[in-house]
């Protein structure tokens, strides 16, 4: 929006700058409009109203008039592998057993909105806390910390995972708490890398001169500008996370069918996927979708956030 | 300490021979090296020096600011009495901020960017002094009033970066007088700020001490700063105190060849244009390894070989006739000290709050 304006105000007033100035700036904004300009706003416009849709669905998914998409025995007298039919009781058509795609799309939706965010939000809390006491105590904590977040990182988080999900049965809880403690690390380095360079500015001695120690320097002074980065970082992480989740759905290492995800109906319609290409396309479309707009929304919020905080 | 022989009353701040070294990777670093002096009730104490000569690194001791690698083997920091740095856990609770508080060189970093004005200046009072919310934010409006800041009410909602500096440095202000200190620590209260905002600042600090009766300890690297406000100037260099005088005698008699090098380095109106300026030649020491004799031997131009033997002691203008208060003396630590430089004096006396750097 600013460059924009920039651009306009340039072109109207046509400010002679010198020759060997003028045309850098200029390219900028011309690029600058080009990324904000009002294509991306209709983008993003897009993107927030295709979340609220998944996040509504996901919430109502009870209250909503849909075939049964659960559960295989009460499916006996629906079609199984209907075709798409936008006016039929299932707008996405059923799959092998009658169990309808759009249903399962909606409480797809539920678990990936779940293991997303849970996930997400275990990692802050946990990655976030152990990162913020490392980067400000430094010395023994910080050597602890690093020495477990390497170990961690140097873990090839998949073969963690198959053997958190042998030892766990499987649910939407158990993958929600196994992929949060999967990238935990990420976090730690995060904030640990943040409070470093915060708790070495003025302010934070500031506190200490005004008779502050060390736990109320840590959540009034260094947290709340910890936290920023941590958010931006984890709204992008969402996404990847609900890939995460469908992949290892996709893989049987997650919740098993018949509970639909977005994941396992992806797995388990590819056995028919020449002959009845919906069981396939109807979840990976929506999840396509899904992570399409959270992380325009993310880009955005990214940028808002590091917009902001140069300027403090 | 000299001995003196008129009754004194106690100081309020007595720093006692404090070293303070920092570990370094060549070897411990020597910040302050012996520094010890009194500070009285309601005075006002200058510590000048250039860069890196150890006087942050003495406030910092005497505010227990110190960062870990940072050791203090020997020395006392004596507030009313007490040695602050031996302070229990639990006299140290609500020591911190109520009996000595600090402003800060950059007024931009040393308030938190995501806090509001309002619960920045209310949260020491709110701890220290356990006023309610209301309480409290009704003495912020009094605090940023008397500190000079318009429309004090709006800025208790405004975050830091919609503030001028000058009236982020007032809000410092508001917040390190939040619970009535009796010592405020100024380190480089002005560098941060443009001149005519400089001024302001040390009138308001000047205002503030004579109405709340603290006492002050100001440093700057620029004697015009300190010249106009301070009871007693000590001059610094390689964390050392090399002069340290009551303020007029720091220009009139000065002793130490440093101090007059730092004076002549000032420039002034009334100098020709294109005057060459007579900066002080090399640098300071390195203070992992400081020279065996005078620090100041390596630049000064009245050195010879005696100065390079043994430090020379700290000196006194007393004569055995007529001694005087400790807090009264001129002390020196020079072997060789400047007999009188009456064009270095004249300059000196004139020169009040001009802000010029050293």
């Amino acid at each position: 929006m600013v460059p924009e304006t920039n651009v306009q105000e340039r072109r109207a007033t046509g400010a002679p700058d010198g020759p060997a100035t003028t045309e850098e700036p200029v390219a900028a904004d011309v690029a600058g409009r080009r990324r904000y300009g009002p294509h991306h706003r209709l983008g993003l416009w897009l993107a927030l109203g295709w979340l609220a849709v998944v996040v509504l669905a996901a919430v109502l998914a009870n209250l909503l008039p849909l075939a049964e998409a659960r559960d295989s025995s009460k499916t006996f007298d629906a079609p199984i592998l209907a075709s798409p039919d936008l006016f039929s009781g299932h707008p996405l058509g059923t799959d092998r057993q009658g169990l309808d795609i759009l249903g399962g799309i909606v409480f797809g939706f539920r678990v990936s909105l779940i293991v997303g965010l849970g996930s997400v939000a275990i990692g802050i809390i946990i990655g976030g806390t152990v990162g913020l006491l490392a980067g400000y105590f430094r010395r023994s904590v910080d050597t602890a910390v690093g020495v477990f977040t390497d170990a961690t990182l140097a873990f090839p988080p998949l073969i963690l995972l198959i053997a958190l999900a042998a030892a766990l049965r499987p649910s939407t809880w158990t993958i929600t708490l196994e992929l949060g403690v999967v990238t935990i690390p990420v976090y730690v380095r995060l904030a640990r890398a943040h409070t470093l360079t915060i708790a070495q500015r003025e302010f934070v001695l500031a506190a200490r001169a005004q008779g502050a120690r060390s736990l109320r320097i840590l959540l009034r002074e260094v947290a709340p500008l910890v936290v920023r980065p941590l958010l931006a970082y984890g709204f992008t992480m969402v996404a990847v996370m609900i890939v995460a989740e469908a992949s290892l759905s996709f893989l049987g290492l997650s919740i098993p069918p018949p509970f639909p995800t977005l994941g396992n109906m992806i797995s388990s319609g590819q056995q028919d996927f020449r002959t009845y290409p919906h069981l396939v396309f109807g979840p990976a479309i929506a999840l396509f979708l899904t992570i399409l707009a959270l992380n325009q929304v993310g880009e955005e919020a990214q940028r808002r956030m590091s917009h902001r905080e140069s300027k403090l | 300490m000299s001995t003196s022989a008129e009754a004194e009353p106690a100081p309020l701040l007595r720093v006692d021979n404090l070293h303070t070294r920092f570990a370094t990777e060549q070897g411990p670093l020597r910040a302050v090296d012996g520094v010890s002096f009194d500070l009285g009730v309601g005075e006002t104490f200058g510590i000048v020096g250039e860069s890196g000569s150890g006087k942050s690194a003495l406030v910092r001791t005497i505010m227990n600011l110190l960062p870990a690698s940072a050791r203090v083997p020997e020395g006392r920091v004596l507030f009313d009495g007490r040695d602050v740095r031996a302070l229990s856990p639990l006299e140290a609770k609500h020591f911190w901020g109520t009996e000595m508080a600090m402003v800060f060189q950059d007024p931009s970093t040393s308030l938190n960017p995501v806090k509001k004005i309002g619960a920045q200046v209310t949260e020491s009072m709110r701890y220290h002094l356990g006023l309610s919310k209301a309480q409290a934010t009704a003495r912020a409006l009094d605090l940023l009033a008397e500190t000079g800041i318009s429309e004090p009410r709006r800025r208790l909602d405004q975050y830091p970066h919609e503030l001028s500096g000058g009236m982020r440095q007032r809000v410092m202000i508001a917040i390190a007088l939040a619970c009535e200190p009796r010592l405020l620590v100024a380190d480089e209260p002005t560098t941060a700020l443009d001149v005519t905002v400089q001024k302001q600042i040390l009138e308001l600090l000047a205002r503030l001490q004579r109405e709340h009766g603290m006492a002050m300890i100001l440093i700057s690297h620029d004697f015009g700063v300190v010249s106009g406000m301070a009871d007693r100037i000590a001059v610094m260099y390689a964390g050392q105190f090399v002069e340290s005088a009551p303020a007029a005698e720091t220009f009139q008699d000065i002793k130490h060849p440093y101090t007059e090098a730092l004076l002549s380095s000032i420039p002034r109106f009334d100098h020709p244009s294109h005057t060459r300026l007579l900066a002080i030649g090399g640098r300071p020491p390195n203070m992992v390894t400081p020279p065996a004799g005078c620090r100041f031997a390596p630049r000064c131009g009245y050195a010879d070989d005696s100065c390079t033997g043994a430090p020379p002691p700290l000196a006194s203008t007393d004569s055995d006739t007529a001694p005087r208060a400790a807090s009264r003396t001129h002390q020196f630590r020079c072997i060789h000290p400047v007999t009188s430089s009456p064009r270095v004096a004249r300059r000196a006396t004139d020169h009040t709050h001009d802000e010029v750097t050293v």
